[in-house]
């Protein structure tokens, strides 16, 4: 009687269906995060608040570097303006143009 | 009674006021030769700003070169490179703003006609405008004072050399000499309409070659302050100078 059932495949592959339906859909990193134990988190946590106290303490109590004493200005506004010798004739354009704006 | 006695001042009076008309009529017409039209204006004002924007330039660049300058003369082992760079830039600068008061000059006279110029120039003139320039430059001359080298506790020959070195020179008293005579020409021969661009040339040439003197003279002493003192004594003596520059700029108290 069985041979009498037609020879038929199904027509999709339904194995393959639901590995699609359940493929983890989040991300792999967040996937993979699920498998860190509690221990590993708490010993990383551990670490990092190690590191943490031991940079703050590195600092704090580390003496400031002296302070390089700075030279005293030297430099002057008076000694860097232009002078007259520079622009002898400087007056008499700036007279003129400002004559020319009061036109 | 003679007829002449009645009529005299008659025609006396219309001579008078033919005269005031007349004189009324060319002040009148002076005017409105003298009068700058909306266009003139227009180009005048253009070149204003032009020159403007070129000076503001140039002095720029004079006053960041002579920073520079002033930086380098701050170091005992002078660098000669850099100072020559700097005074390079300085002599470049001075000779671009002499050549731009020129090109202004030779703008103004393709805009306004000679009567324009002279109305124009009289304003230029009066009453706050255009002066004669004051000298400045005295102020490297009164430092560093006596005073500042007495207080170095030096020996006798290295004072005597190092108060050589202080106060004017008779070469750079006759260099500014020379830059304020040959000013005063140019500044005549910017007032004339007719401008001889020959004889201006040739005072810029001569304006410029005494600026670069004086700055080459003023770089030899910087250098001889240096043969005659050591890097201890330059350094107290440029502390001197910087102190007394700060307290030239302090403000006077008001009474």
């Amino acid at each position: 009687m069985l041979t009498a059932v037609p020879d038929e495949a199904p027509v999709h592959d339904v194995w393959a269906l639901v590995r699609a339906r359940t493929r983890p859909r989040r991300a792999w990193s967040i996937a993979w995060l699920r498998t860190i134990s509690p221990r590993a988190v708490r010993r990383a946590a551990a670490f990092a608040a190690v590191i943490a106290v031991g940079t703050g303490v590195f600092y704090g109590i580390r003496p400031s570097a002296p302070e390089i004493e700075k030279p005293e200005p030297t430099a002057s506004v008076a000694t860097v303006t232009v002078k007259w010798s520079d622009d002898p004739l400087g007056q008499h354009t700036d007279a003129v143009i400002a004559a020319i704006d009061g036109m | 009674m003679h007829i002449g006695a009645f009529r005299r001042p008659a025609v006396s009076r219309i001579t008078v006021v033919l005269v005031a008309a007349v004189a009324v009529c060319a002040l009148l017409a002076s005017r409105a030769a003298a009068e700058v039209s909306d266009r003139q204006r227009e180009q005048l004002k253009s070149l204003a700003a032009d020159t403007r924007q070129k000076t503001e330039r140039a002095r720029a660049e004079l006053r960041n070169a002579r920073a520079e300058l002033y930086s380098a003369y701050q170091v005992y082992e002078l660098d000669e490179r850099r100072a020559k760079a700097a005074i390079e830039r300085i002599n470049s600068a001075q000779l671009q703003l002499l050549k731009i008061h020129l090109e202004n000059q030779l703008e103004i006279r393709q805009v306004l006609d000679s009567s324009q110029f002279r109305e124009m120039m009289s304003r230029a003139h009066n009453p706050r405008g255009m002066a004669w320039p004051s000298i400045d430059d005295s102020i490297a001359d009164r430092i560093p004072d006596r005073q500042m080298i007495e207080d170095l506790g030096l020996g006798t020959e290295q004072k005597r050399r190092a108060l050589a070195l202080i106060g004017p020179s008779s070469e750079r008293t006759r260099l500014l000499e020379k830059l304020r005579r040959d000013t005063r020409q140019m500044m005549e021969i910017y007032s004339r309409y007719d401008l001889d661009s020959t004889a201006a040339d040739r005072i810029i040439e001569s304006i410029h070659s005494s600026q670069i003197e004086l700055t080459e003279q003023n770089h030899k002493r910087q250098q001889q302050l240096r043969e005659v003192l050591t890097q201890r004594q330059f350094e107290r003596l440029q502390k001197a100078i910087a102190e007394r520059l700060q307290s030239m700029k302090k403000p006077r108290p008001r009474r």
